[in-house]
């Protein structure tokens, strides 16, 4: 695992691993990805609603976020325009989970500015390797838009 | 309203004959009245002029009923005969009825005889009538016209045909709209005599309440063109009906008048109207069962999501933490341990499919599905088809052969194509439990043609129909418990028709399938 943690290590992060926030009113899913990541040496917080997820997002300043699409108070949507449109957490790497594997939830998505975009059932190392992939992508300088956005569906 | 009537009355009492004419003109007659009592006046009276009726009574010591009977015969005229009697015997009655009297009215029962002389005259009025057409009928029978111009100067042929049709006619003053003629048809129609219509304005036709509509159409209209309208008309009894009145200008005896064809179309207007209620009735039940299976078909599209979305979660959870377990990272795993979760995580994956089935057809159903059409080659796309399908062919222990010819590339979605096909094998698979299933490829003209042959177990005639229906599952299928959520072939269907291509089958129970689908090189679109 640690030499997977030297690829996306992150400025002012050296000592410590990336935290992920995730989020997700089904806690078994919820621990199925936080046994996942925890174990591919990540930092794991997690949010079992929208409303919390958006308060750990504030307090902890995740390194990358993943929030389940549905989901009490605030959903994903909502959520990732909520943070897309705050100073602090408009650079946040955001993947979206949905279970409906819907062409038009993966254009809501984007829309609301997340960077990856996973439909269930995804596998969790799948998650993983996508989570790995964005945080070593650069960060866009001072862009609005999110760059590099491509959909990725399992059936 | 006074009506005119000449009556000659057979009486040797003054008293009795004046009490016949008080009474006659208690019931409306205007009558013209003269007394007489012997033969020689009869006959004298008689030839001076028309009489519209005859009052005899029957006690006259000097002149009999029955002469007055024979010699009135004898005139050839057709003179209604009532016998005004003080006493007569029910023999008597007989008699003078059988020597041609109309009626007996007895001086004790004089009320009666207003009535009798009104359909005495309406009869004889008709008996003239009847008359006069037969001789003209039999005259136009006698000399057929040799031109069409010598039938249209005779004013007696048009008559004949007025009086003949079968519709009612008539005619009436356009100044005054007194009715001048009325045919047959009009008079039995209407209940009025013809008298009584010759009395009568148009108005008296029509219901009271279009009285004002009739006078202001009449005032309104051109008078000198064929009029079409649709009016109501009001019988004696009092029954309303709907006609259509044809009407023209026509000139009778210098007078200025129109005739017009009343058609009674009451029975059509109903039976229109009844057709109308008929379908609307049968549109508004149409649109019930339409709301209804729109109602049938959201929920049933609500079904499949819900069904898909549900059921995606868990599959989630499933899957994820069997690779997990399977992964080794929770602690070591016997070999029987991870054989176990191995089949658990295939069963998962049998599970996934069907909803990724689900959640498609409902995609293709509702015309959803994007395809992403790149250049296809066939051939390689079967052979990737074949090799996914042998290891459920070797468990079954029979033959999975691939025949192909070298075809053109086609334009299609790959991974569509591949499902679509990929279906069609697995159910030749699983249909066939000894044998072989043949997969063939090879062009024809402007498209690729495969053709999935089974040895397997076939499928009654009558369900070939419906193996492309949804959910359908051949009786064959169920019988031997062979697995499967009857979507494959629907949705096969649907990916091979947007590619504008066909999916077809014959079978034959006990000796097999052949499913052959034709696939355009064009897609046509």
């Amino acid at each position: 695992m640690s030499e997977r943690l030297s690829a996306v290590a992150r400025d002012g992060a050296q000592d410590e691993p990336p935290l992920v926030l995730v989020a997700d009113d089904d806690e078994i899913i919820l621990g199925l990805i936080t046994y996942r990541l925890e174990h591919s040496g990540y930092r794991v917080i997690t949010a079992l609603d929208g409303q919390e997820a958006l308060r750990l997002a504030f307090d902890e300043c995740p390194d990358l976020a993943v929030i389940d699409v549905m989901m009490p108070k605030i959903d994903g949507y909502q959520l990732t325009r909520c943070l897309r449109g705050n100073v602090e957490t408009r650079e946040l790497p955001i993947i979206l989970l949905t279970a409906r594997a819907q062409e038009a939830d993966a254009d809501l998505g984007f829309e609301a500015g997340a960077d990856e975009y996973l439909a269930k059932p995804f596998s969790p190392e799948e998650l993983r390797s996508l989570v790995e992939a964005l945080l070593a992508r650069p960060r866009p300088q001072g862009d609005d838009e999110p760059a590099g956005r491509s959909s990725q569906t399992v059936s | 309203m006074k009506r005119p009537l000449s009556l000659l009355i057979v009486e040797d009492s003054p008293a009795d004959a004046e009490l016949a004419l008080v009474e006659l003109a208690r019931h409306g007659f205007d009558t013209t009245a003269e007394r007489i009592g012997s033969e020689r006046e009869l006959r004298s009276e008689l030839s001076a002029r028309p009489w519209d009726i005859i009052l005899c009574d029957h006690a006259l010591p000097s002149l009999s009923s029955t002469d007055v009977l024979r010699i009135v015969h004898e005139t050839r005229e057709d003179i209604p005969l009532v016998i005004l009697s003080g006493a007569i015997g029910e023999e008597a009655t007989v008699e003078a009825l059988k020597a041609g009297a109309r009626d007996v009215v007895l001086k004790e029962h004089l009320a009666r005889l207003g009535p009798v002389v009104d359909r005495e005259l309406g009869d004889a009025s008709h008996r003239r009538d009847d008359k006069q057409f037969a001789r003209e009928r039999s005259e136009l029978e006698a000399k057929p016209p040799r031109l069409d111009r010598e039938l249209h100067s005779s004013e007696s042929h048009y008559r004949l045909l007025f009086e003949l049709s079968p519709l009612p006619m008539m005619v009436y003053e356009r100044g005054t709209f007194r009715i001048v003629a009325a045919n047959k048809a009009l008079v039995s129609a209407y209940g009025y005599t013809r008298e009584e219509l010759l009395s009568l304005s148009i108005r008296d036709l029509h219901p009271p309440e279009d009285a004002e509509l009739l006078v202001d159409v009449l005032a309104s209209s051109p008078d000198s063109q064929v009029r079409f309208r649709s009016w109501r008309h009001r019988y004696r009894d009092g029954t309303v009906i709907d006609v259509e009145v044809t009407s023209e200008n026509l000139v009778v005896a210098g007078r200025d008048c129109r005739i017009a064809v009343c058609n009674d179309v009451t029975g059509r207007n109903r039976a229109n109207a009844a057709r109308v209620k008929a379908a609307h009735d049968t549109s508004v039940e149409l649109e019930r069962q339409n709301e209804q299976l729109r109602v049938l078909d959201a929920l049933k599209d609500q079904f499949v999501s819900v069904v898909s979305h549900e059921l995606r979660t868990p599959l989630t959870a499933i899957r994820g933490y069997l690779e997990i377990v399977l992964g080794g990272e929770p602690g070591p795993l016997t070999e029987e341990q991870k054989r176990f979760l191995e089949i658990a995580g295939q069963s998962s994956e049998q599970l996934l499919r069907v909803v990724g089935d689900l959640l498609l057809i409902g995609k293709l159903e509702a015309g959803h599905l994007a395809l992403e059409i790149s250049e296809v080659d066939l051939a390689a796309l079967l052979g990737r088809c074949v090799v996914a399908a042998q290891p459920s062919a070797d468990a079954q222990d029979i033959g999975l052969w691939l025949m192909q010819t070298a075809v053109p590339p086609i334009a299609g979605d790959p991974g569509r194509l591949a499902q679509a096909l990929g279906n069609v094998i697995s159910n030749g698979i699983k249909f066939t439990t000894e044998g072989h299933v043949e997969v063939r490829l090879h062009a024809e003209a402007d498209r690729a043609v495969i053709e999935v042959v089974d040895s397997g177990a076939g499928v009654p005639a009558n369900e070939v129909s419906h193996l492309f229906m949804p959910f359908y599952r051949a009786s064959t299928a169920t019988r031997k418990a062979i697995p499967g959520t009857g979507l494959g072939l629907s949705i096969a269907k649907e990916i091979i028709e947007a590619h504008g291509g066909t999916i077809s089958l014959e079978t034959k129970v006990g000796s097999g399938t052949s499913v052959r689908v034709e696939l355009p090189f064009e897609v046509g679109r």
